[in-house]
């Protein structure tokens, strides 16, 4: 037995297969992530560390335990998505900490949360004053949620009565010194009206450019391989 | 198109990897003509009994070239101890043979049909 060579083996198997479970059961990001989730994650990662390096036993039953693993965390999560009582009860419900400028201590003690695990996640947030509070809500995540009081609210354009224009979201014309065909073609633009832009901004050719972009009204934008940085 | 191969890959990825860990079960429980160890395990056990020693030499010899055999095939699907445990057998049955203790090496030949059909669990 070539402990080496089925190692390698295994862990390709345990590699991959974790790459697509983790792929099927979704894109929430760490930050998003509940305790539970977050427990699930080190389980699993556990069982798929096990099958790579583990030959005292089977790599079989450490494959089963992944997929079972996987399954019935996208068992749960298509319940939840289903059913919203089991949702509640499951993911659990966030919680109002602070009310009206309320402190809601019956509510903080329910979850075991300490009136200093309140005032840093505000002072996180950059707050810290309590009387700019109106609501403060712990989601089942454990993040804070904060709406202040209307008067320390930032003014938008909408307050100030002022016009905006929407960028809309922008498409990658040129990456790694290479034009997205497909991307010239979703935007109505072409590759010699691309080339007669860069031209005008002093480019000669498309490799020597890293990233370009347009937005929806029409404005490129682009990054050169050379940076011109003015050292102070 | 691009779709259908998005979804293929995974499912063909996840189907080769079962493939490769099971693929050593279905050897082990094969009757096929590759799979000799429990033919060859019966011969020796038959030779010891009868005491002709240099008959199950050879025979263990030839025991012990479908083992080589068939290790390379079930590698990937049984445990470390198991296979070591059954190079052992096969160290412990030459010696006993060499010594010509009947009973030593119908214990290492029982055993290492064990672990041969422990193999299969």
């Amino acid at each position: 037995m070539n402990e080496g060579i089925v190692v390698i083996v295994r862990s390709i198997i345990g590699f991959f297969t974790l790459l697509i479970f983790a792929r099927l059961l979704g894109k929430q990001q760490i930050s998003q992530l509940t305790f539970f989730d977050y427990v699930l994650g080190i389980t699993i990662g556990s069982i798929a560390a096990s099958l790579s390096v583990d030959l005292s036993s089977r790599a079989w039953p450490h494959w089963i335990g992944l997929a079972t693993w996987a399954v019935i965390v996208l068992g749960l999560q298509w319940f939840t998505l289903k059913c919203r009582p089991a949702a509640k009860y499951i993911v659990g419900e966030p919680t109002i900490v602070i009310m009206n400028g309320q402190i809601m201590e019956d509510a903080m003690r329910n979850m075991r949360y300490t009136l200093g695990d309140v005032l840093e996640q505000l002072r996180d947030k950059g707050i810290f004053d309590l009387n700019q509070v109106s609501f403060a809500v712990v989601e089942t995540n454990g993040k804070l949620s904060v709406l202040l009081k209307p008067e320390f609210l930032p003014a938008t354009p909408k307050d100030l009565n002022l016009t905006t224009q929407s960028s809309g979201l922008s498409t990658q014309l040129i990456y790694d010194g290479l034009i997205i065909n497909e991307n010239l073609k979703q935007a109505n633009v072409d590759r010699l009206w691309l080339e007669n832009e860069l031209k005008n901004k002093g480019i000669n050719h498309i490799s020597e450019v890293f990233l370009a972009t347009i937005d929806s009204s029409g404005s490129l934008y682009f990054d050169t391989y050379q940076d011109h940085i003015k050292q102070s | 198109m691009r779709k259908f191969i998005s979804y293929l890959i995974p499912i063909l990825s996840l189907i080769i990897f079962v493939v490769i860990m099971q693929g050593g079960y279905y050897y082990i429980t094969s009757w096929s003509e590759r799979n000799i160890i429990p033919e060859y395990v019966d011969k020796v056990k038959t030779d010891i009994n009868a005491e002709r020693w240099d008959k199950a030499e050879e025979d263990l010899h030839q025991l012990d070239l479908a083992w080589k055999k068939a290790m390379p095939r079930i590698q990937y699907h049984a445990e470390m101890n198991a296979i070591d445990g059954i190079k052992e057998n096969l160290a412990r049955l030459s010696g006993s043979i060499e010594a010509k203790d009947r009973g030593l090496a119908l214990a290492e030949l029982n055993e290492l049909a064990e672990h041969w059909e422990n193999l299969k669990n």
